[in-house]
Order: structure tokens, then sequence, then C-alpha cells
């Protein structure tokens, strides 16, 4: 007989974001069409950027009880990362917790990036001037690959498994279904999953190069405009989402909030092309999460979508949802509102997804006046929310390497589970 | 630059690097104090430390003499025994 797999449900959930550092904020701002983009005078200082737009974190303060030593080591990304990841065990109930720090609990988080400021420290001194005078001994680990999961295990004492996923635009999905692997493979008990990224020129100028980013620099609040035929490309944002993932009897025993389950995750690799999103790649990854949760695709009440704005990629998204979920489920893109947040977006947006989930509405695409006839037939959701008695939600991403992630979560439902 | 220095304005020097690397309170910075002990420092921070000082006083220390260093005193002393004409 085999065996089932553990369950595993979500006990906390938090993030820092350009919409706001707590779901009332941020509700609210989905509620009302607010959109977090806004004009960077900063941007105009570079020679052949042509955009002027990103969506920031505009309420984040380093909080008081964050010590010298426990943040010498942290960039902005680990900081963001820090915080929401705080707030996300408090929900918990797991910040004095023995299981946090006794090896019970690991990590998997990640960002596209480590922190861009010590990384031009370094090339300032070694590549410019020539020189490792005024480098300092914790430069490097600020913008080392894995910073923000190793800034996360000293900051909160882990002593489980600590897997990086820093594979840019998934780093945070792929920190939950990691995370969540890790839990059914009786590994480890807890795990604390997610992702971050800090806003820097160099975010915007890599995308900027691609000539992927919008550049309607007089009309902020118009763009990104996600699956529309006037869409003009992205725009970067930057935050930090985590999810703490629990095996469901250890969250029962402690009598621990359960706010969702996490029923499934997909992901692969196109295999394609380097920067280009191919349709049969993510369609298959959409294939593979429905597959690992069990269900069908009619089972799934709507879908949070990549959305980047981008041409190819909206195109290439909303085939391949169709190819596998059908035209009748409802979907929408966040990015629309926040832009697009690199390493954080898959942890912010499963985040978000979840908490409408639990209230019951949609937010709608921004911005989506006319859907572009190139991308395929869906129930966009557009102009105001939606009220779904949603019981289950997928959330998908798609980043350069061809990598694609498809999340699904269930509604937690005591009696039905 | 160095060359006049005192060992009041050395000590100066040296706790203008403390308390701008590792925002000590400069009334908790004394001759004994004891940089582990009483100010918190670590072996991360020493290389900084070593930072700050060269790029305050432009005097290098070697990794010996980071390590030989217990109070404030003793980073007083190295840098006085290493200004020019010491």
């Amino acid at each position: 007989m085999v065996t089932p797999k553990p369950r595993v449900v979500v006990t906390g959930m938090a993030g820092v974001s350009p919409l706001g550092s707590d779901w009332k904020t941020v509700s609210e701002a989905l509620v009302n069409g607010r959109s977090a983009i806004a004009y960077q005078p900063e941007l105009e200082d570079y020679e052949g950027m042509r955009t002027r737009l990103v969506a920031p974190v505009t309420d984040f303060e380093t909080p008081a009880h964050y010590t010298r030593k426990r943040t010498r080591s942290m960039g902005r990304v680990s900081l963001l990362a820090a915080r929401a990841t705080e707030l996300a065990l408090g929900e918990a109930g797991l910040l004095e917790a023995e299981c946090l720090v006794d090896g019970t609990t690991g990590i998997s988080y990640g960002s596209a990036a480590g922190s861009p400021p010590a990384l031009a420290t370094y090339a300032d001194a070694v590549h410019v001037r020539h020189t490792l005078h005024g480098i300092r001994a914790t430069d490097y680990v600020r913008y080392m690959s894995h910073t923000v999961a190793a800034n996360l295990a000293q900051f909160f004492s882990i002593k489980g498994r600590v897997i990086p996923t820093c594979s840019a635009c998934t780093s945070g999905s792929q920190g939950i279904g990691y995370a969540f692997e890790t839990i059914q493979a009786g590994k480890q008990v807890v795990m604390i999953a997610g992702g971050a990224e800090e806003y820097h020129p160099i975010e915007t100028a890599l995308f900027d190069v691609m000539y992927s980013t919008s550049t309607r620099n007089d009309e902020p609040h118009l763009v990104p405009r996600p699956f529309d035929s006037d869409r003009d490309g992205l725009v970067i944002g930057e935050g930090a989402g985590t999810l703490i993932l629990e095996e469901l009897e250890h969250a029962r025993r402690r009598g621990a909030p359960i706010l969702c389950e996490v029923l499934g995750f997909g992901t692969n690799c196109d295999g394609v092309h380097v920067t280009n999103p191919d349709r049969e790649g993510m369609a298959e990854v959409i294939r593979l999460g429905l597959e690992d949760a069990g269900i069908e695709p009619g089972a799934v009440d709507y879908i949070n979508a990549h959305g980047t704005a981008t041409e190819v990629g909206d195109i290439a998204e909303s085939q391949a949802t169709r190819d596998v979920v059908g035209s009748k489920t409802p979907i929408s893109s966040l990015k629309s509102y926040m832009g697009h947040t690199l390493g954080a977006c898959g942890a912010l947006e499963a985040w978000m997804t979840i908490e409408m989930m639990r209230e019951g509405w949609f937010a709608p695409t921004l911005n989506l006046d006319e859907v572009d006839s190139r991308c395929a037939e869906l129930d966009y959701i557009r102009g105001e929310i939606r009220k779904i008695d949603a019981d289950i939600v997928m959330s998908n991403n798609f980043a350069f390497g061809g990598i694609n992630t498809s999340l699904i979560f269930r509604r937690w439902n005591d009696v039905s589970a | 630059m160095t060359e006049s220095w005192g060992k009041d304005e050395i000590l100066e020097r040296v706790t203008e690097v403390l308390v701008k690397s590792f925002e000590i309170d400069p009334a908790e910075i004394h001759l004994d104090s004891h940089v582990v002990d009483d100010l918190d420092l670590d072996s991360i921070d020493a290389i900084d430390l070593a930072v700050g000082l060269r790029e305050r006083t432009g005097i290098d220390l070697a990794e010996e003499e980071l390590k030989s260093i217990r109070v404030v005193q003793d980073i007083v002393e190295l840098l006085r025994t290493k200004l020019p004409g010491a």
C-alpha cells in the first residue's frame, strides 16, 4: 500500500509590495483600481534608457528592532524579504516557536539578483578603479546569488535546509513549489517560502535593451496593459512575498491558522529559447500542475496570470492557458497594478490570489480595454472586481531560461477536509 | 596628514570609525573598552574596522595586527607605531 503524501497548508503569509504591506491596504488598492506605477526621474540619467516607469515600495522602513549585526549583510532585497517573512511567521504564530530553530523548518526562497548596489561596489572597485580598497566584508554577502535565503536563515536562526530558488521571474513561485515538495517528501515540516527583488536601474535596463519596457512615460496610470491590444511593454516593480508552508497535522496539533491548502505544483523548462516564451512549454507546465493536484482543468475557478504586458509573453501565455484549461475560467494579471516584481512576483501574486480566494472576489486586469486579437479567447476579468465563490485557484509564472511554474491552491474548509 | 597626530587625536579618529561603521554610542568608547565584550564586534567587523581605519587614516593594518587587538587602546597604539616617523 502506498502511503499518501503529507498534505501541505499555508499557515502564514505576508508581503511588502508596491501596493502596500498589509492585505487591507493592498485589497483597497485592488478594489479601487489604484495603480502603483510611478514616474522615476532617476531613469532620465541613463543614456539609451527609454522607460521612466517603476513601481517602487514606498512605505518600507527598516524596523528599529533590526539591529546592525542582524542586518549588516543585507541589501534592500534581503531587508524586504526579512520583513515579509517576519510578518508571515507572526501570522503563523511561529516567531517564538521551537520548531523554527530546531531544524524542523527550512527555507526555499530566491531573487533574480542579489543587491545591485553591493555588486556595484565590487564592480567599481575591481573593474573600474583596480583596487580592493573600500570593499567591506559584507559587500559580497549582499550581492551573492543566494543572499536572500542565506540572510533569512541567519536572521531567523533557521537550521533546516536552505533551497535558493534564483530563477529570475519564477524565483518566488519555485520558492513556494520546492517548499511544498520538500514537506511532501518528509524532509521538513515547516518551510519559509517566497521571493524578493529590489528595484535598481539595472533591472529596468535589462528589459529596456530588449525593447520590453513600457515607454508611455507620461501616463503611468495607463500601463502596463496585459493582454490589451495597446500594450507596449512591462514596468519593473519591487517587493517581497513570503508564505509559511506547513505539514497539515503539525499545523493542526499546534492550533495554527490554516489559510489554504497547497494542492499542486508543476515546473518545467521550454528548452527552446533563452528569452522567448514557448506556448508548448507553458501549456505543459499547466498540465503538470493540474496532474500534481489531481484535478481536472474545469475544477480551477480562477487563474492568476503571469501577464507581464509584453507582446510575445501575453500571446503565448493566453494560448497555452486556453490549450489546457479552455476559455471559460476567469483570469487576470496583478502586474497591471504593481508591475513586474521579478523574483518577488510569484510569491506576491500567490499571496494576493489566496487572499482574494478567501474573500470570494478577484481583481480585474487594469488597463485591459480591448483584448489583443492575437491573444486567445479567455474569460479576462475587466473593469471591476468579480465575485467568485472559488475553491481552487491557479497562479502561473514564466521566466527567462524558459522556466515555467504553475501553483494550485485550494480554499481551506475543515468540514470537507 | 598624519604626522602631527597625538594620542588624543588618534583616539578621536578611531572613535569616529567605530561610531560610523558599527553604530556604537561614542559615550561607550574608552581606551579600555574591550572590542568583543564591550563593543560587540566580531571577525567580520574586524575586517570592516580595517577598511574604515584605512579610509580615515591612510594606514593599513596586517591580519596579525588586527588579530592582536583586544581593547581600543591596542588600536590607538598600533596606529601610533605605524605613523610616519614613529
